[in-house]
């Protein structure tokens, strides 16, 4: 691999030394150095290519991210964590009033509130007498097969 | 790009039954000219032993993927190059200056070196090498030493020609200054 290229590049002179000398190697290796060099490279590259005999578990590579997944998650999971439902059940609701709350409430009588399966018959605790006997006569015609008995024990005739 | 020998080396290479013996014999081929290279740039012996054997593994894991779009050779150089101032680099870091100013700790390790021959100018013409900056000093040892052509050392360091020859014509001029100096 000679240089072939054009001769006008400057050629190093150095006083008078020749070129031959001044390129001589001005360093040494141990005796051999060569003869050994290939086996101790092919050597270097089977071992850089073997898997690493032990394997160490690196536990800080494992542990760190884990407990950073774990940290996330946890705050995840309590700022995502639903809220109290603030839309109560109407159930709930209708079963904390008492029958009068809901009366004012719905603005509907008793027999209505029946009617309209807002409250149970049976949870009726109002006075009696503030029910007219109309009231009663319609409450009981509109429930089917109440006998006419009934009605009559009902408004005490 | 690559030279008949080469070629032949490489494609018993792709071959799984003759892998070794072919990098085997590209490691013969061109262990000392590597060598050579790398001890200019890095000095010490031990420690161009240590960069050349890193450069051949390196060469291993990658000439499956050398697309010979350039020389075998200068391929080799480049990653011998890269090794060498990677390592560079690493002594930088302890001994905390530039990598340029790692030449005076190199000079001083020249004159120490047992393995250096006791020719007096050859030892002050290493020490000029050493005072060009990095770049300089690679393109004067691949240039003067390893009498390599421009286009050649363009594909080691990927510079142009043009800025290869003027990087060269400085290196010359700094070392003939330098060696003037009295000893």
């Amino acid at each position: 691999m000679k240089n072939t290229e054009n001769h006008n590049e400057p050629k190093l002179n150095l006083k008078g030394l020749s070129e031959a000398s001044l390129k001589r190697n001005a360093f040494k290796t141990p005796d051999g150095y060569f003869e050994n060099l290939t086996p101790r490279i092919m050597e270097s590259v089977r071992a850089s290519e073997q898997p690493s005999a032990n394997p160490k578990y690196n536990w800080r590579r494992i542990l760190v991210p884990s407990f950073g997944i774990a940290a996330i998650a946890l705050t995840t999971w309590f700022f995502l964590l639903p809220a109290e439902n603030p839309v109560p059940n109407f159930d709930v609701v209708l079963a904390s009033l008492s029958v009068e709350e809901l009366a004012e409430y719905t603005d509907l009588n008793a027999s209505e509130l029946v009617s309209y399966e807002l409250v149970s018959y049976n949870e009726l605790t109002l006075d009696e007498s503030s029910f007219s006997n109309q009231e009663i006569i319609e409450y009981l015609s509109t429930e089917e097969e109440i006998e006419l008995n009934t009605i009559i024990d009902e408004i005490e005739i | 790009m690559t030279d008949d020998q080469d070629k032949d080396l490489l494609k018993r290479f792709r071959d799984s039954s003759s892998r070794n013996m072919a990098f085997s014999e590209l490691v013969n081929r061109y262990q000392e000219r590597l060598y050579w290279h790398v001890r200019r740039i890095v000095i010490d012996h031990d420690d161009a032993d240590d960069v050349v054997q890193n450069t051949f593994i390196k060469a291993f894991k990658n000439l499956d993927r050398f697309r010979e779009d350039s020389q075998l050779f200068t391929w080799l150089y480049r990653i011998a190059t890269n090794e060498a101032l990677t390592f560079l680099k690493g002594k930088r870091k302890n001994i905390f200056v530039s990598l340029d100013d790692v030449s005076h700790h190199l000079s001083s390790q020249l004159e120490e070196d047992p393995g250096l021959s006791g020719d007096a100018i050859q030892l002050k013409l290493q020490q000029a090498i050493l005072t060009l900056p990095t770049k300089q000093r690679l393109v004067f040892n691949m240039k003067y030493f390893d009498e390599m052509k421009y286009e050649e050392i363009a594909e080691v360091t990927g510079t142009s020609v043009g800025a290869l020859k003027a990087s060269y014509h400085h290196a010359v001029k700094k070392i003939e200054a330098f060696v003037k100096q009295p000893f």
